[in-house]
């Protein structure tokens, strides 16, 4: 059976969702380790998204943010960084001493480059 | 491979990514094996520090399910394992493991922290493997009539207060035969088994 036909009877192919470190992009991870080296120390505690004040009233999830730049995931990204309001509240908690503003900052800087072909 | 001054694939080939898998055989139900081998985080770290050290442009991967840096100084070297050799940790246990057409392993994980599985290409695979009790021992201990722990090892009288006595006159343990631990640990159990004999065989 074809595409085509399987779609006629509600079946549909789903693009996978694993992540292909092989081909994902890491120029904003690599943009941001250099803007602001503390943001390999993040061991991923989750302080900064339970202090977040957007965290407590959008989907924003700085923690998940920080492994999406690891990971090169660009498109999650997008859309993240523009809910951080730059508070700093994160920076107070972090265990690790990670300028967490600074990353957020970082890496709306890198994507706005990367729209620009600039990175 | 450190011992013979050069980290090479079998083909002689330089790794360019390489994964510590941590947790192999140990906290593991299916290996029959639930006990923390406890040695090996800090080992795959050290070890990782090592080869980036050894090759600056191989890229080192750590795949966890928790890090446990019990030891002084250990969280110092996981920090600086990330701060300044760049070592990369994925949080998940590596489900499968497989070449691929270029022959370069490729390994399946969920990286939980981001809830989605992940694949990626290996050049190198290193299995921290757990500590448990070798075949001898467990035969020295059943010919003997020694105690054994559910994890394997040798069951002291007390873990508390008297780890290094058996509960058999005249028996002591020292070190690994009761619990997985690192050099340090095992010279200092040694050394209160020393102090317990000197003490048995003074009251005798």
């Amino acid at each position: 059976m074809s595409v085509q036909q399987a779609n006629k009877f509600g079946f549909v192919i789903n693009k996978s969702r694993a992540i292909n470190y092989d081909t994902s992009d890491r120029k904003v991870r690599e943009y941001v380790t250099i803007r602001e080296p503390s943001f390999r120390l993040c061991f991923a505690c989750g302080g900064c998204t339970a202090a977040c004040t957007a965290g407590q009233h959008t989907s924003f999830n700085l923690r998940r943010l920080n492994t999406c730049i690891r990971r090169g995931e660009i498109e999650s990204l997008r859309e993240e960084v523009t809910r951080c309001m730059l508070c700093g509240k994160c920076l107070l908690v972090c265990p690790r001493g990670v300028n967490t503003r600074n990353v957020v900052a970082a890496a709306a800087e890198a994507i706005r480059k990367l729209d620009r072909n600039e990175l | 491979m450190f011992n013979r001054g050069k980290v090479a694939r079998t083909d002689g080939a330089l790794p360019s990514r390489m994964g510590f898998i941590h947790c192999v055989g140990s906290r593991d139900e299916k290996v029959n094996n639930n006990h923390c081998s406890k040695v090996c985080c800090v080992t795959a770290v050290k070890q990782a520090i090592e080869v980036r050290k050894a090759l600056p442009s191989c890229e080192v991967f750590c795949f966890y399910m928790d890090m446990r840096m019990f030891g002084p100084y250990y969280e110092e070297l996981y920090r600086e394992s990330q701060e300044i050799h760049n070592v990369n940790f994925i949080r998940g246990k590596v489900s499968e493991a497989s070449v691929n057409i270029n022959n370069r392993l490729v390994v399946k994980v969920e990286d939980t922290l981001a809830g989605r599985p992940l694949k990626m290409e290996l050049d190198i695979m290193v299995l921290m493997v757990g500590m448990e009790m070798s075949n001898s021992g467990m035969y020295l201990a059943e010919a003997s009539g020694l105690k054994l722990g559910v994890n394997k090892f040798l069951y002291p009288a007390d873990h508390h207060f008297g780890s290094n006595r058996s509960g058999m006159k005249g028996v002591f343990y020292a070190g690994t035969c009761t619990a997985p631990m690192n050099i340090t640990d095992t010279i200092s159990h040694s050394r209160s088994a020393v102090a317990e004999t000197a003490r048995y065989l003074k009251i005798k």
